[in-house]
């Protein structure tokens, strides 16, 4: 019992920190600046996107050239996502209708996964659309934060190792 | 009776390897490397069109999982590859060279259940630091609907099938070359360097990416040919497995 205790606080004691050194190295050395086209000459007139964003500001490019066509984008925590769509009256996180093109900026007040739903509206080329992202930093000091109970679990569950008696 | 012997001999080899497979150094650099690259690789993102109101649900609950399934298979394929031809070296390649196999195989134990017992060890141990690195990665990434990822039992099959699929394979790969090499830092340049090709291959052609692994490993109910490939996978796997159990069993020579 003690050596599964001693594994699990030594799992928790070395890996949490290794996986924010990690990330830290991330935020520091790659990904800033990052654009990324995710739909273009549609189909559709309804999308759902999911991303991980951090808490900064984003700013989405969404544009339509046909005339009259209406974009609505909402930005939408996963955890209220299943009880906007059923009903929709949970107000999303954020949301914009942009006439034709525009740009859709929000800022996250929590890391963690959005879905960011796109609904075309009126009339609309189907090849027309187009849908980018962009941001410039993903660095996310609340990981230290929340990293830090995991690694004070691990302090117990060695302390725990050693107080069980061992079976002699 | 004799199957029950077997069992009982696994289990005993089992543990003692346990025993030095979980010693607190190699613990620590386990973890170290395994969660060091987990959040090393791209990020999530799922997209999908869709025209009604019961389709944006599927999609979004399909995004969101496969999205979370495709992030803890292929993150934690380089580390995998890296920690399993270490591990797996260490208990077959590394004991013949070192002399220490023939005092191993003279245990009373047949040479069916050590070969059990060590790959049992490895896989428990290797598998449960994987599945420690992908929850606690999830929760790290959103600590407040961490919970909601893994609710309903669809998803966690999925995942256990995804991570499962993925370590089977790197292992029967694994074993296989630490039984033929000649020496232990020969199995493991030639281990990860095979595994480690098909990154490679998905650089070279990212057209290719879902049909190799760690992307095929994923399951795809609307694509045939990737289920089909990933199936072949793992038969390829399986076959190697009983073919190194066979050349550890008949063919091996201790001096």
């Amino acid at each position: 019992m003690n050596r599964i205790l001693r594994a699990a606080a030594i799992i928790l004691l070395v890996g949490v920190p290794s996986m924010l050194m990690s990330t830290v190295a991330i935020d520091l050395f790659g990904n800033a600046g990052a654009t990324s086209i995710v739909a273009q000459g549609t189909r559709q007139r309804e999308y759902a996107y999911l991303y991980y964003l951090g808490s900064y500001s984003y700013a989405i490019n969404v544009g339509a050239s046909h005339a009259g066509t209406k974009i609505y984008v909402a930005a939408v925590p996963i955890g209220d996502y299943w009880r906007w769509i059923n009903n929709q009256t949970v107000p999303p996180f954020n949301s914009a209708t942009i006439d034709g093109a525009g740009l859709f900026e929000f800022e996250p007040q929590k890391r963690g996964y959005y879905v960011i739903s796109v609904k075309l509206q009126g009339e609309f080329d189907k090849t027309d659309f187009s849908f980018f992202y962009s941001f410039t930093r993903m660095i996310q000091p609340e990981l230290l934060t929340d990293g830090l109970p995991l690694v004070a679990l691990g302090v117990v569950l060695l302390v725990l190792s050693y107080a069980v008696p061992t079976k002699r | 009776m004799r199957a029950k012997e077997l069992i009982d001999q696994i289990v005993e080899v089992t543990s003692w390897e346990m025993t030095g497979l979980a010693s607190p150094i190699f613990l620590v650099l386990l973890s170290a490397v395994i969660f060091f690259f987990i959040p090393s690789v791209g990020g999530i993102q799922g997209a999908g069109g869709v025209q009604g109101k019961s389709d944006l649900l599927a999609i979004a609950a399909n995004d969101l999982f496969s999205g979370i399934a495709t992030e803890a298979v292929t993150r934690l394929y380089v580390p995998l590859v890296l920690t399993v031809s270490f591990c797996l070296m260490n208990a077959f390649t590394r004991e013949f060279d070192s002399g220490l196999a023939k005092f191993y195989l003279s245990l009373p134990a047949s040479r069916l259940a050590i070969f059990i017992g060590k790959l049992l060890a490895s896989f428990l141990l290797i598998g449960s630091i994987e599945i420690s690195g992908s929850l606690l990665y999830a929760y790290l990434l959103d600590p407040v609907n961490f919970l909601s990822y893994f609710c309903g039992i669809n998803n966690v099959i999925v995942l256990s099938y995804c991570l499962f699929s993925e370590l089977f394979f790197i292992f029967g790969v694994t074993t296989f070359i630490c039984l033929l090499a000649p020496k232990s830092w020969v199995a493991v340049a030639l281990s990860t360097f095979s595994l480690y090709s098909f990154q490679f291959a998905n650089e070279l052609q990212p057209q290719l990416v879902w049909f190799l692994p760690p992307h095929i490993f994923l399951l795809s109910p609307l694509d045939p040919l990737r289920v089909l490939l990933g199936v072949l996978l793992l038969v390829l796997s399986a076959g190697l497995l009983l073919l190194s159990a066979y050349l550890f069993v008949r063919k091996v020579q201790v001096s």
